[in-house]
């Protein structure tokens, strides 16, 4: 990783972390700018993918997942821009639903590096606090403040992992 | 390729070529020079860090991948890793950069390698040398290119090793990769060491044959895949014939280097000069194992009946340091025909309309 891509990890690392204080110290009030930065973001990355398929990917065995995952980012943009027009409880299981599935992808993923005698210690311990936090935000989910507050703790919790993992010793393999 | 073949096995092609005990210990020592002599590696030794041949770890961690950092690695890795087939191929799909890319996809008896070996005549065994490390690898970089792309260079799980089998069809077990490179690899599961998933298309884990991990420099392995510029064809690659042909190239690269032949033409091997020798040399391409240096060492000492002496990088720095006339010595000599290759290969990509080695 460059000093420029470890630059850019840390800021958006620093921007959850913002995100997470701003909704610790507003609460509920600040949650609906968050999800509109939110939903735009997942839009631009989906529109990013789906430039990439149409000019290279699609001509690429596989590339199809580059298709459906920029579809999918996309769609998760509109749909999470849409939740503004929605009762706030549901906003709030939407988030605590978008951490537990980010938690079983990082299981899913150290159970394979697992398998294949690769680091998997790391990703194991984010994916099961996500997944705690997810299910604490379920349990709390009537009392609105509490839920922001776990949900920010979650925002927090993964900025940090992103920055430990931004300046973990990094390997590729030599082609010579 | 590694040292095994860059260095002992081009040794001993040097010596059915024709050239002595010495000579041949000069090629061979560029040859696998090409593999140790990045910016770092220049610091030093003293040399000029234009004439990178390669890119260590760290290095590639810290590249840039914008358009000035790729070429920059374009140019080292396709000039002498992954030398460009057909700058001309005919593509009918993607858009231009995907055209470029797929341009630069490696492969033998392309115009380029012409151009590479008549490039090192009369110019020494340091420019000899180079040469047969850039012609020994266009057979085992076949099919990736010498920039990172995931359009091009990835690969998925459909890798099979092929064993012979009972009938005519060979038996296939597919090959599980490990992304941990600290980890062995274990020859009979079969599980190799191969760079992760990276969908970001100009990711250094998409450089070369990183995401086939080390397949392509193992002379015995034949295996069937699906390159991701394909087609979703698939594409069997028989490492023990494309080795076999490297080495009867590179000795008559040599012959014509020492001055044997008027001319270099491609797709032309020298099978005279190694068939009293062709049961041994099968043999050692085809055993089982991911170093064969120890095997390709007895055939080149019971060739020429010296020693050959293990590879020492450092070997030449302290004559290049302390001469005043730098042309002179072997680095001198190695760093100027590194140029003149990598200046020589990045005119050609740039002539042909192609961006990635920069404009002309």
């Amino acid at each position: 990783m460059t000093i420029w891509q470890k630059l850019r990890n840390v800021l958006l690392a620093v921007s959850m972390i913002i995100v997470g204080v701003t909704m610790l110290v507003f609460g509920e009030e600040a949650y609906m700018a968050i999800i509109g930065i939110f939903a735009l973001a997942l839009e631009i990355k989906g529109i990013r993918m789906l430039w990439f398929y149409f000019r290279m990917a699609r001509h690429m065995v596989g590339g199809q997942n580059i298709f459906f995952r920029g579809i999918l980012f996309f769609d998760f943009g509109i749909f999470t821009g849409s939740l503004v027009w929605v009762p706030r409880a549901y906003v709030l299981m939407y988030l605590a639903g978008m951490l537990a599935f980010s938690g079983v992808v990082d299981l899913l993923g150290a159970n394979e590096a697992r398998g294949i005698q690769s680091s998997w210690k790391l990703k194991t311990f984010e994916g099961v606090v996500k997944v705690l936090i997810a299910i604490s935000s379920l349990i709390l989910v009537r009392s609105g403040t509490r839920v922001v507050d776990v949900c920010a703790i979650g925002f927090i919790f993964s900025a940090v992992m992103s920055i430990a993992s931004t300046f973990r010793r990094q390997q590729v393999i030599t082609i010579d | 390729m590694q040292g095994d073949f860059h260095y002992y096995a081009t040794y001993s092609a040097a010596l059915l070529a024709g050239y002595d005990h010495k000579s041949s210990v000069d090629i061979c020592h560029a040859a696998q020079l090409v593999d140790h002599c990045s910016r770092t590696w220049l610091k030093k030794a003293g040399g000029p860090s234009q004439a990178a041949t390669t890119q260590l770890q760290a290095e590639l961690l810290q590249a840039r991948t914008d358009p000035i950092g790729l070429c920059d690695i374009t140019r080292i890795w396709s000039s002498f890793h992954f030398l460009p087939r057909d700058l001309y191929a005919d593509v009918d799909k993607g858009s231009r950069n995907y055209k470029d890319k797929y341009r630069l996809i490696c492969g033998p008896n392309g115009d380029l390698i012409v151009d590479t070996v008549k490039l090192a005549c009369g110019k020494g065994c340091e420019a000899a040398g180079i040469a047969m490390h850039v012609l020994a690898d266009t057979w085992a970089h076949t099919y990736f290119a010498g920039t990172p792309s995931l359009v091009i260079n990835n690969t998925n799980w459909y890798f099979y090793e092929l064993f012979p089998g009972d009938g005519s069809e060979p038996e296939r077990r597919q090959i599980k990769f490990s992304h941990n490179p600290s980890a062995s690899e274990d020859v009979d599961k079969p599980v190799y060491v191969g760079s992760v998933y990276q969908s970001d298309e100009n990711s250094i884990m998409n450089l070369g044959h990183g995401r086939a991990g080390h397949l392509p420099d193992y002379s015995y392995i034949r295996y069937a895949y699906l390159p991701a510029w394909g087609g979703y064809r698939e594409i069997i690659k028989d490492n023990p014939h494309d080795y076999e042909c490297a080495f009867a190239q590179m000795v008559y690269a040599l012959s014509y280097l020492r001055g044997e032949t008027d001319d270099f033409q491609k797709e032309t091997y020298d099978a005279d000069k190694i068939s009293p020798h062709i049961d041994r040399i099968r043999g050692i391409i085809a055993k089982r194992q991911v170093d064969a240096s120890a095997d390709w060492k007895a055939f080149g000492e019971s060739l020429s009946g010296e020693e050959i002496s293990d590879f020492n990088k450092d070997e030449h720095i302290e004559e290049y340091m302390g001469s005043e006339n730098k042309s002179d010595t072997y680095l001198g000599c190695f760093f100027e025909a590194a140029l003149a290759q990598k200046k020589m290969v990045a005119a050609r990509i740039m002539e042909s309309d192609n961006r990635l080695a920069g404009l002309l």
